[in-house]
């Protein structure tokens, strides 16, 4: 696990009863990130009752919001219209929780204006917790760009997510002390699934909140065995940071 | 207390003349500098619309006018004083200061004058700089090249950009970034400083419901425009003689 500059004293935005913001994002496409924002958003339905408001970056089609149909909207970040919608929205709906979901083409502009209109700042003021996960992907370049962001925003929870997926980088050249001199408050680990239960996750109507409340009993054992440990796997990791004890590679 | 004033003129309309005057007027406000303002756009004013108590309107033709600019200079309680020269009277208001004896005035130091020349992306605009350049000397002369439309000022074509940028006599350049054009229009409208704006207050003083990215986007702009004043000699002799005034040095 990765130095962690985790702070024990700041609210987890799964668990938080305040206003929080999570955006899942990466440097580079397909690699398993808007899965991973599926995720994010399931844990926090299973948290909050009900799912968050979403913000869709993949304008114009919309990828995440098709898994949560009204429950947020598709955003053309190159519109300052939409950036107002976007920024102000979460600044002026106490309590509320965001997930956005920021495709790799708007990564740079987005933290651009993220960091222009110094808006950790305004977070703050209105209690907004502000969380990103990052998926590395299998480069070193990827890497960086994972360190230049914690660097660029320091009052925001940097998290990590590496996908088995997809191969591992942090063995590529100086990837590995990039990765282990950034500041992350929290490393996830995404286990390799198979391809049955793959096809689950990404299928719009499959659930979480479903799954355990015992929807899918159909499934075959095997598929149901591997979803269960999966989740059980990433609230492992997420207890994991708040007890201090490493999940098990 | 040595006066300074500041022209800020364009022979062309619509390069941002107003706007950087503004944000001229905001940056010395902010540094606690006095101030005042002549508005020439005769007879509605535009600066006058964002600064009312701070931006007289005059008509600069007028010679009581110039009266109240030349004659109060060294009575007035304000260091500096800013004109925003009506759209497409550059040369003809250096003519007029130049005939009144302001410009010999100033190269005698009996004041600091600058003119702050606000370019845009078209030949004619830039074509004003051969015009203006009989008045420059004596003065702090500075170009400001506006970035309106995210232009590159044609430093694609070398031949073009060297003939008004790579000798440039007695010149500063300085760079008026690009604010999104959602952001000023909201100002605009709101009728407020890029200040009061930026902090959430509406002109009487009350607090404003401005929305927070654009304010971000004007205070990133005033922050970006901040770094180019600061590194102008006209800019840095205002604040040194306003901490030499705090401190009661002569």
């Amino acid at each position: 696990m990765a130095e962690a500059g985790h702070s024990p004293d700041r609210p987890d935005q799964w668990g938080q009863a305040g206003a929080s913001a999570t955006i899942v994002c990466s440097d580079c496409p397909r690699n398993g990130k808007t899965l991973f924002a599926k995720l994010v958003a399931d844990l926090l339905t299973l948290r909050l009752g009900h799912p968050p408001q979403i913000f869709d970056t993949d304008d114009p089609d919309g990828g995440l919001i098709h898994h949560f149909p009204g429950h947020g909207q598709i955003i053309s970040l190159s519109n300052t219209r939409a950036q107002v919608g976007l920024f102000d929205g979460m600044l002026t709906q106490p309590g509320a929780h965001f997930l956005i979901d920021l495709e790799a083409r708007h990564f740079s502009q987005f933290f651009q204006i993220y960091q222009d209109i110094s808006f950790e700042l305004g977070a703050e003021q209105v209690g907004l917790d502000m969380s990103v996960f990052f998926l590395i992907d299998r480069t070193e370049a990827s890497i960086q760009a994972a360190a230049e962001l914690s660097a660029a925003i320091p009052g925001t929870r940097f998290q990590t997510v590496r996908n088995a997926a997809i191969g591992d980088a942090l063995g590529i050249g100086r990837s590995s002390d990039i990765y282990h001199r950034m500041r992350i408050d929290r490393e996830i680990l995404l286990p390799e699934l198979s391809a049955e239960a793959l096809g689950m996750l990404e299928h719009p109507d499959f659930h979480f909140d479903s799954f355990i409340a015992g929807k899918y009993e159909h499934f075959p054992f095997e598929l149901k065995a591997e979803l269960w440990s999966f989740l059980e796997g990433l609230y492992e990791q997420r207890d994991s940071v708040d007890s201090g004890t490493a999940y098990p590679v | 207390m040595k006066h300074s004033m500041i022209l800020v003129g364009a022979d062309k309309g619509g390069v941002g003349k107003t706007t950087l005057s503004r944000a001229l007027l905001d940056y010395l406000e902010r540094n606690n500098v006095l101030v005042r303002a002549f508005d020439t756009e005769n007879p509605r004013g535009t600066l006058n619309r964002f600064y009312p108590t701070k931006a007289t309107v005059i008509d600069l033709s007028d010679v009581a006018d110039q009266m109240r600019i030349l004659d109060t200079m060294e009575s007035a309680a304000e260091q500096v004083t800013v004109v925003d020269l009506k759209a497409g009277n550059l040369s003809t208001a250096l003519n007029i200061f130049e005939r009144i004896g302001v410009l010999q005035a100033a190269k005698d130091g009996m004041f600091d004058l600058g003119l702050m020349h606000v370019v845009g992306p078209s030949i004619a605009s830039l074509d004003e700089m051969n015009e203006v350049a009989k008045y420059t000397n004596g003065l702090d002369y500075v170009v400001a090249r506006n970035f309106i439309n995210e232009t590159n000022f044609f430093e694609w074509d070398e031949t073009t950009y060297n003939k008004y940028f790579a000798r440039l006599p007695n010149a500063k350049e300085i760079e008026v970034p690009k604010l999104n054009e959602m952001a000023y229009e909201q100002v605009d409208l709101s009728g407020v400083t890029f200040t009061d704006f930026t902090n959430n207050k509406m002109a009487n003083g009350d607090d404003a419901n401005f929305s927070f990215v654009l304010r971000g986007y004007v205070r990133k702009w005033l922050n970006d425009i901040d770094a180019e004043f600061n590194q102008l000699d006209m800019v840095k002799s205002i604040m040194k003689a306003k901490r030499s005034n705090a401190t009661g040095e002569s």
